[in-house]
């Protein structure tokens, strides 16, 4: 007598699964599988082209998407630094870190002791290429921020 | 005992020569602005972050002219003041060793107001760019030293 494999059991496992979500799916009357098909059809449709964003908007929009760290208005500068962090759009969590690393898009990333936008919103990035790495430390005025159009 | 004087040797060395380079440190302050035109153009001058201004976000203008270059020889713990076509700002060198350069930027804007206040950590040779908006356009402080 042969001595069952991981494979057949894996097998008949998988085949308990399969015939116990059919029953299941037997037992959903149409109407609401209907639902869940437009459900799911809502969710992967294309979304409505967004209304044409000035310069700045675009900036900013870019800044939003892209990058999840900004640091926001006067950041403290301790014997460590510490600086406030907050996840843009993300609920306004606020962390403290001993030691701020720009976000790397490769590379080791460049470090900031301390960030100071007094009256502004700073998006910390780090850029490589073949030409070599840059810092880059964009500031958005909070008089500006949010406006689609100077 | 031989091994311990060279041990002391090496090390009087090593401050020696880490001495030099935070005593000579060379940067060059370049201030940009960014605009929009009908034909693309990058200065000259700003070369070496051509493919990086074709990037976002500085790919939402065009035209990057240089309005300012400033090189100097950082010495450590002096400011070094820039004037700028718009603002001013101050770049120190806090230390330069082991292919890092520790600095503190100050920029503040026409008005005087202070705008950032930074103590970056950079190694040799990286950019630094400061992106503020100035109206629609940009207007931008790339910062490398060595």
């Amino acid at each position: 007598m042969t001595k069952p494999t991981d494979s057949d059991d894996n097998h008949d496992l998988g085949e308990l699964v399969r015939g116990h979500l059919e029953l299941s799916a037997d037992d959903v009357p149409a109407p609401r599988f209907d639902q869940m098909w437009r459900e799911i059809d809502q969710s992967i449709a294309e979304p409505v082209a967004a209304p044409a964003l000035g310069v700045w908007g675009t900036v900013t929009q870019w800044l939003d998407r892209k990058l999840g760290y900004i640091i926001t208005g006067v950041a403290s500068a301790g014997a460590v630094a510490a600086i406030a962090l907050v996840m843009h759009g993300g609920g306004g969590g606020t962390v403290d870190n001993t030691d701020v690393s720009a976000p790397a898009f490769g590379g080791a990333p460049a470090q900031l002791e301390s960030l100071e936008t007094p009256g502004g919103t700073a998006t910390v990035m780090e850029m490589h290429d073949e030409d070599g790495d840059a810092t880059v430390i964009w500031v958005t005025s909070d008089d500006i921020e949010g406006q689609d159009n100077p | 005992m031989k091994l311990l004087r060279a041990a002391v040797t090496a090390m009087i060395l090593t401050g020696a020569v880490a001495g030099v380079a935070s005593a000579d440190t060379a940067c060059t302050f370049l201030e940009v602005s960014a605009t929009t035109g009908d034909k693309p153009a990058i200065d000259p001058d700003l070369k070496p972050l051509e493919k990086k201004l074709k990037r976002p976000p500085f790919s939402a203008w065009n035209v990057f002219r240089v309005q300012s270059k400033h090189d100097s020889t950082l010495q450590k713990g002096k400011p070094d003041n820039v004037a700028l076509q718009s603002g001013k700002a101050s770049v120190m060198l806090r230390d330069h060793v082991q292919g890092r350069v520790q600095l503190e930027i100050l920029v503040d804007d026409a008005s005087g107001k202070r705008i950032i206040a930074a103590k970056p950590d950079l190694t040799d040779g990286e950019w630094l760019v400061l992106g503020m908006n100035a109206n629609s356009n940009g207007h931008l402080l790339a910062l490398a030293c060595k």
